[in-house]
């Protein structure tokens, strides 16, 4: 099937259903633990998967809005208030932050849009992200509580839930090669052919 | 000034672009934020099986035990009705599935496949199979979530069933807890059992946590213990549902006591049929 020759109007249908097709798959994905999928009960990070393959060849506001995006929508999944100014912590920070990262890596060329500097953007961007979901946790507990608690958690999280960081940062790398080929090959053509 | 007016010139259209995707995400989420596990619900539809309870009730031998195990429940109801003790949990439950787990990785979440429409609200408890779970904290239609007992936000009430020395007991993520006794010098041994205590709102009092696996009285501020949950938190498959309202057990302790009064005296008035 030839896209150049379909009108504007499915090209850009098909381009939008791709987006939100990946994206939808990715947040399906994010609450299973399918056996193969998932170590310790921890999972692939889907979200800062996809927003690493959305920021390749594509401008910083299209990164922060996905980034803003998914992250609205991974906290409606996780948390239970909903307070209208949202959560404490929030995923909006994390994701947009890892855009933005993947953003300027790529800027400044120390990623290309290979498959394997994809993987190894995705490694260390689930560390980061998870990082600073941490720290917000550590600072709402300085605020709420003292400096002294927030470093007790310190302790804590670095003992109990950094090795979950660490799994989770091997399973993204692991899975974004499955993830990131297809999406490449696909908004590649896509953009090759000055279709959108 | 000037560039001001020369960024929005260039950027006025990409910013009310960009910003309308991020407010209708943003409201969408306000009304409706169990939109992806609706959705998973309703792909996953061909794959869920219906549990069949009835399946294994068919030798003769368990159904007999079965009725064994009626009778000594309706006895045990007349005893408490007469003794004037409140039920606690009622026997029957919703079944549900558990299909998902949490989409993060640091909140003790599962998502299950009962919602509203088959009676289930927020508070709920859920048990699994050997003791409680935890509670439902969000409902959709079709799935509910349930915050379970290992999350670190949940500070239950608790009990040494053996001894009733009390306690709070907090999760760590994992398939163990930490049991923070209320006295000085508990009298507690390996192995006991460990269950909700009546100090708990959240929870109803009686529902078996888990066994006692390390002791460390030597601790401060208060002794603690490490409590293993006995239901399977790595292996859920299916829970039950049971209704709770925290509010009742609150209403239920400031309840007025009533003083019997005497009725006015008055004709009786025979209605003519």
């Amino acid at each position: 099937m030839n896209i150049e020759r379909l009108p504007p109007l499915v090209r850009n249908g098909l381009y939008l259903l791709t987006i939100v097709g990946s994206a939808g798959l990715c947040l399906l994905l994010l609450p299973t633990r399918l056996p193969g999928m998932e170590i310790l009960g921890v999972g692939p990070s889907w979200l800062v998967m996809w927003t690493i393959a959305w920021s390749f060849h594509r401008s910083l506001w299209h990164t922060a809005t996905a980034g803003i995006v998914l992250g609205l929508i991974q906290d409606g999944m996780i948390f239970t208030s909903t307070h209208p100014l949202g959560t404490i912590p929030t995923h909006v920070i994390s994701l947009t932050t890892v855009g933005v990262l993947a953003f300027l890596l790529q800027k400044r060329r120390y990623l290309d849009d290979t498959v394997l500097s994809a993987t190894i953007a995705a490694v260390g961007l689930t560390i980061v992200s998870e990082a600073i979901t941490g720290l917000q946790y550590l600072l709402e507990m300085a605020i709420d509580r003292s400096p002294a608690a927030s470093l007790d958690s310190l302790n804590y999280l670095w003992t109990n839930q950094f090795p979950l960081t660490l799994v989770a940062a091997v399973l993204s790398g692991l899975w974004m090669p499955i993830l990131y080929y297809p999406l490449q090959l696909c908004w590649q053509k896509m953009s090759a052919n000055k279709l959108v | 000034m000037f560039t001001l007016r020369r960024w929005w010139d260039k950027n006025a259209l990409k910013l009310a672009g960009f910003g309308t995707i991020i407010g209708a995400t943003y409201l969408a989420l306000q009304t409706q934020n169990a939109l992806v596990f609706e959705a998973y619900h309703t792909l996953s539809q061909p794959f869920q099986s219906q549990a069949k309870q009835i399946d294994y009730l068919k030798t003769a031998g368990v159904e007999q035990l079965q009725n064994e195990v009626q009778e000594l429940k309706n006895q045990n109801q007349q005893l408490k009705q007469l003794a004037g003790y409140s039920a606690t949990v009622s026997n029957k439950g919703i079944l549900a599935p558990v299909l998902l787990h949490s989409a993060d990785n640091w909140w003790q979440q599962v998502t299950i496949g009962r919602g509203s429409a088959d009676g289930i609200a927020i508070d709920h408890i859920v048990v699994g199979t050997g003791g409680v779970v935890g509670r439902i904290v969000n409902v959709s239609p079709n799935t509910s979530r349930v915050l379970l007992v290992s999350d670190p936000s949940n500070r239950m009430g608790v009990l040494i069933s053996r001894t009733r020395n009390m306690g709070i007991l907090q999760g760590t993520r994992t398939n163990q807890a930490v049991f923070q006794f209320f006295d000085k010098r508990p009298s507690v041994k390996i192995g006991d059992v460990v269950a909700t205590s009546a100090v708990s709102q959240l929870f109803p009092a009686g529902l078996t946590v888990g066994r006692v696996m390390e002791i460390n009285l030597n601790k401060s501020p208060a002794p603690e213990a490490i409590v293993e949950f006995t239901a399977p938190f790595n292996a859920l498959e299916w829970v039950t549902v049971h209704p709770h309202d925290p509010r009742a057990v609150v209403a239920e302790a400031v309840k007025p006591v009533v003083t019997p009064q005497t009725p006015p005296l008055t004709k009786p008035q025979t209605k003519l049929r």
